[in-house]
C-alpha cells in the first residue's frame, strides 16, 4: 500500500513537473502570431496603427513562469503616428492564445520605411510562412525551432526592392535571410553569407 | 417441321430480346466505373439545374479563375455546355480541378449527377425554398462556410491553417470565436473589414457577406458559439 502510493505520488508529481515545460508551438510560430495580434489589436482600435505599417522587429522568449504564461513578445516599430517611439508587449499561452498586451515605452526611432502596397505586418506574416511550412527543412529547422527574433528592413535582391526579415535563433551563429517582394509574395531564403 | 419449332422458337425470344429498349447511362469520358453518389428523389426534380449548381459549386469555386480572362470560360450556361467534356476530365477523371481546394464529396455528388442528366438548364420541378439561415454553426455552415470558405478552408486548401469547423473556429490562437464576444471575435473582424484581409477575399472574386448574415453570425457568437 506504501509503496502504491509513493509510486503514485512519484507519477503525479512527474506529471505536474513537466506540465509547464509541454509548448505545443514554437517561438517562431509565435513570432507570427504576434504580427497577427497587433494587426487585431489595430483593427480593435486598442493601440497605434503604427504596430502593423511601421513594424521594425518582433522579439520572443518563451517563459518559465508564472502559468498560463508561456511566451512573451515584444514588437517594435520605427516610429508611432506621434511622439516617441513605443513597443507592444504581449504574452501568450501554451497554444499560442493571446493572454494580454502593454504598450511599453520605449524602442529605437528610426524612418518610416513606407512599405507598400504590403505593410510591414503582413510582410512579416508572408515572410513566416515559409518558416513555419518547411520547419524540418534541415537549413530552416533550427530558426524554427530557436527563433529569437526578427528585424524588418529594407533590401536589393537583382537590382529589384525587396522585404528582408533577417532571423536570428539562439542556436546559430548567422542570421536567415528571408527575401519578400513588396507585394508580399515570397522570393528566397537563404542563411547570411 | 419438328425441326422447326427449336428454330422458331430461338427466333421468338431473340426477337423479344431485340425489343427491349435497354440504354445505359453514359459515364462522363475516361472516369471508368466512378460513382460519386446517387441523387434522392427530390434532389432530381428539383436540384439538377443551372441556376442551383451555378450558385452552389461554379460561382464558388470556379469562376473566380475560369471567368472571362480564363482559357475555359464557364460563366455562361452556354459557355459551361460547350465545355462539359473539358469539366468532366479536370474534375472526376484527371481531379486537377478546382485548383484552390478540391470539391466536398457533397458537392462532387451533386456536379457529377447533373453533368450524367446532360447539365439540364432547367428542374423538372422548381428547387424548393431554401431554409432560412438561423444563429447554429450547422445553419452558418451550410449557409456561408460551405459554400463561401470551403474553397480554401480545407485540408489541402490555401486556407488550411484555419479550419473553419466549430471546434477549430474556438480552439484557434487567432480567437475567431470568443463565445459571448462577436465585437473581438477574429471571424466578424475578417468578414467586417474593408481592406484586403476581408474575408471572403475579394481578389478571389468573392463579394462581401450580407450586413443580415452577418448579423445572424454575430448572434450566434453572442449566443454562446454552441
Amino acid at each position: 500500500m506504501k509503496t502504491t502510493l509513493i509510486l503514485t505520488a512519484i507519477l503525479f508529481g512527474s506529471q505536474l513537473a513537466f506540465a509547464h515545460v509541454d509548448p505545443k508551438i514554437s517561438t517562431a510560430k509565435i513570432a507570427e502570431l504576434s504580427a497577427h495580434r497587433a494587426d487585431r489589436l489595430i483593427a480593435l482600435g486598442k493601440i497605434d496603427g503604427a504596430f502593423v505599417t511601421r513594424t521594425e522587429a518582433i522579439e520572443v522568449t518563451a517563459v518559465s513562469g508564472p502559468a498560463p504564461v508561456a511566451y512573451k513578445s515584444i514588437v517594435s516599430q520605427t516610429q508611432p503616428q506621434s511622439g516617441q517611439a513605443i513597443q507592444l508587449e504581449l504574452q501568450f499561452d501554451h497554444d499560442g492564445k493571446p493572454l494580454s498586451f502593454k504598450v511599453l515605452s520605449g524602442g529605437t526611432a528610426g524612418p518610416d520605411m513606407q512599405w507598400s502596397p504590403k505593410n510591414a505586418g503582413e510582410l512579416i506574416e508572408s515572410g513566416m510562412h515559409p518558416i513555419l511550412d518547411n520547419s524540418t527543412d534541415a537549413t530552416i529547422a533550427p530558426y524554427f525551432k530557436d527563433f529569437s527574433n526578427l528585424v524588418l528592413v529594407k533590401g536589393t535582391l537583382a537590382g529589384k526592392d525587396v522585404a528582408l526579415i533577417q532571423i536570428t535563433a539562439s542556436s546559430q551563429p548567422k542570421k536567415l535571410n528571408v527575401y519578400v517582394n513588396l507585394d508580399g509574395s515570397v522570393n528566397s531564403i537563404a542563411v547570411e553569407p | 417441321m419438328r425441326r422447326g419449332i427449336p428454330l422458331l422458337i430461338i427466333a421468338l425470344i431473340a426477337g423479344a430480346l431485340a425489343s427491349c429498349n435497354y440504354t445505359r447511362l453514359k459515364e462522363p469520358q475516361g472516369s471508368g466505373n466512378q460513382n460519386f453518389g446517387d441523387l434522392k428523389p427530390d434532389e432530381k426534380l428539383s436540384m439538377m439545374n443551372y441556376t442551383f449548381i451555378n450558385s452552389r459549386i461554379l460561382q464558388p469555386k470556379c469562376v473566380s479563375c475560369h471567368g472571362s480572362s480564363g482559357d475555359v470560360n464557364i460563366e455562361s450556361y452556354d459557355s459551361i455546355k460547350s465545355n462539359l467534356s473539358k469539366i468532366q476530365e479536370a474534375v472526376f477523371v484527371t481531379e486537377t480541378m478546382p485548383k484552390r481546394g478540391a470539391l466536398t464529396s457533397e458537392e462532387k455528388r451533386l456536379l457529377w449527377n447533373w453533368i450524367r442528366m446532360g447539365a439540364p438548364r432547367e428542374s423538372a420541378e422548381p428547387p424548393p425554398e431554401e431554409e432560412p439561415m438561423i444563429a447554429t454553426y450547422e445553419s452558418i455552415r451550410s449557409h456561408i462556410i460551405e459554400p463561401k470558405c470551403m474553397t480554401c478552408h480545407n485540408p489541402t486548401g490555401e486556407g488550411n491553417k484555419v479550419p473553419l469547423d466549430r471546434q477549430g473556429l474556438l480552439d484557434s490562437p487567432l480567437e475567431l470565436v470568443l463565445p459571448g464576444n462577436a465585437d473581438e471575435s477574429g471571424l466578424i473582424i475578417a468578414l467586417e473589414r474593408i481592406d484586403d484581409k476581408r474575408m471572403p477575399p475579394a481578389k478571389e472574386g468573392y463579394s462581401a457577406l450580407k450586413p443580415e448574415q452577418i448579423q445572424i453570425i454575430r448572434e450566434w457568437i453572442n449566443n454562446g458559439a454552441n
